[in-house]
């Protein structure tokens, strides 16, 4: 493939391979199980991505799945996506279609295809990763969209860091203090993220008396990889690698610390859900919570489309509310921000992101609040 | 005093040769340049307003946003991007970048090699057999302060 006898397509993506590899010290290519690629809204690549995406030949050897887009791909004209972009960005996924991968766009693909512990994968959203990582015990670095498209179209992935048992042992222990629930968790990845990150330390190991779910761990793990490139944590007695470790730093943080991350200093103009995409069991607490009451300020939740079409019944109550249940994208990579001024979520990640990359103002609180703020109304 | 040559490391293969462009500071290609011009935009460096275009651009390293691999890929198809990359150590985005748009890249020069090597000195690159020439030239082609290291 190297000397091009393949075509061009696939010599390019085994010097992009080789190259990385010869980067970052790998001995070899190894084959991945699956591969989930970012840089799929037109808001982030651009023109030039689109270019080089017209491109590419050949076909995905491997599932192959991406990232969120910058509209749901059926409902964008409700969403006040413009004509213009929505061209753009159903050029950019058609050309994905055309070389086989599947148009998933989630950064939830644990949820469309099952990963098992020891699994090595080319996966690029920053928090999938993470929760393949640290949650299933699957192996994957966190790839660029590029990366993972040489990936998608060769089927390999150098051998190097994350995938490689002494990249995966933690080097910095975390006390949590007092007991967290849904949102804290996504407040405590955020404060733990930043704190790490200015001691130059990478994978955290938790130890707490709670016993956060799956939901709580997918919200751990994206504030964590959003404030501090965390690609791996673990939880003591929770995650499958969790091992203990004598002699690392200590941080102890207290459940108070984490609430201080909760106030409202702004009337929000739009509640979102859905950072990452919901979960069956996430949308069945928002459907709970609301009781069928009327929301009386724009309400939106992002999933993704497989989610929401296993779960029509409950998605019809939500969205009787008035609630807007959109898939194939989020608050996040989509040109939404532009008819909002100040965003209310649920997530740590979502509270970040909204401000540096949508240059909005954001509010964080837990689930139940949320839900109260979207039926109250606007003043 | 003819010409001096280096022996580096190949990060993507190809060959290129016109005037060198010698950035001090790391480049992001994502918010340092302008793709439609070539124009380096970034205020900070001391080859603010100078272009890359067709120029061996030489730099410590690439630093910023991977959407810069992208930008890199644009520039060549707008025909706005260096001829050739030569860094002192390399990182992912402008390998990714380099490879996606066939630039032909040299990675390895020692620190002292690049404050010798003469801003607007003229280079040929062979990025297939990893090495790169230069040679002083007389005549100003690109109007660069000549403070500092560039």
């Amino acid at each position: 493939m190297l000397n091009g006898e393949m075509g061009e397509t696939l010599q390019m993506c085994m010097e992009m391979l080789v190259a990385l590899g010869e980067l970052y010290g790998a001995e070899r290519l190894i084959d991945v199980k699956s591969v989930q690629i970012s840089g799929v809204s037109y808001k982030t690549i651009g023109e030039a991505g689109l270019m080089w995406l017209s491109n590419l030949e050949g076909r995905v050897k491997v599932p192959s799945m991406l990232n969120p887009a910058g509209m749901d791909l059926q409902r964008w004209e409700e969403m006040g996506i413009s004509h213009d972009f929505a061209s753009k960005q159903l050029e950019i996924v058609r050309k994905f279609a055309e070389i086989g991968v599947e148009i998933t766009c989630t950064c939830t693909p644990y949820y469309h295809h099952e990963i098992k512990m020891g699994d090595h994968l080319a996966w690029s959203e920053s928090s999938a990763v993470c929760y393949a990582n640290s949650v299933i015990g699957a192996r994957t670095n966190r790839e660029g969209g590029p990366s993972a498209i040489a990936s998608a179209l060769t089927g390999k992935t150098p051998l190097y860091g994350l995938h490689l048992d002494e990249n995966r042992v933690p080097d910095v222990k975390i006390i949590v203090e007092g007991g967290l629930s849904g949102t804290d968790y996504g407040a405590l990845g955020y404060v733990v993220g930043e704190l790490i990150c200015e001691m130059d330390k990478k994978i955290p190991i938790f130890t707490t008396t709670g016993n956060p779910t799956d939901d709580e761990l997918k919200l751990l793990g994206a504030s964590l990889a959003a404030t501090g490139s965390v690609a791996l944590y673990h939880v003591e007695g929770i995650t499958p690698e969790a091992k203990q470790v004598s002699g690392l730093d200590e941080i102890v943080i207290e459940s108070s610390e984490i609430k201080e991350m909760y106030g409202v200093d702004k009337e929000p103009d739009l509640v979102a859900f859905g950072c990452p995409h919901c979960s069956e069991n996430e949308l069945k607490e928002i459907e709970r919570m609301l009781k069928g009451r009327k929301v009386k300020r724009e309400t939106w939740i992002f999933a993704s489309r497989k989610v929401i079409e296993d779960n029509k019944k409950v998605v019809e109550s939500i969205e009787k509310s008035g609630v807007k249940v959109f898939a194939d994208t989020c608050m996040v990579v989509s040109p939404l921000c532009e008819n909002f001024s100040c965003i209310l979520v649920n997530s740590g990640k979502a509270y970040r992101y909204v401000r540096t990359l949508c240059g909005l103002e954001s509010i964080l609180l837990p689930t139940q609040e949320c839900i109260e703020w979207a039926c109250r109304p606007s003043s | 005093m003819g010409m001096q040559t280096i022996k580096l490391k190949s990060v993507c293969r190809g060959k290129g040769k016109g005037r060198i462009l010698k950035s001090p500071k790391p480049i992001s290609f994502l918010g340092d340049i302008d793709p439609s011009t070539g124009m380096v935009s970034d205020p900070d460096n001391p080859c603010h307003g100078v272009s890359v275009k067709g120029k061996v651009l030489v730099f410590p390293h690439g630093r910023g946003s991977t959407v810069g691999s992208y930008v890199l890929y644009r520039m060549k198809v707008e025909d706005t991007a260096p001829i050739a990359l030569v860094s002192i150590t390399s990182e992912p985005i402008v390998v990714v970048g380099a490879i996606m748009a066939r630039i032909p890249y040299l990675e390895g020069l020692d620190r002292d090699t690049f404050l010798k090597i003469p801003q607007n000195a003229y280079a040929i690159v062979n990025a297939n057999e990893g090495w790169m020439k230069y040679e002083e030239v007389c005549g100003n082609v690109a109007d660069v302060d000549d403070s500092g290291m560039c």
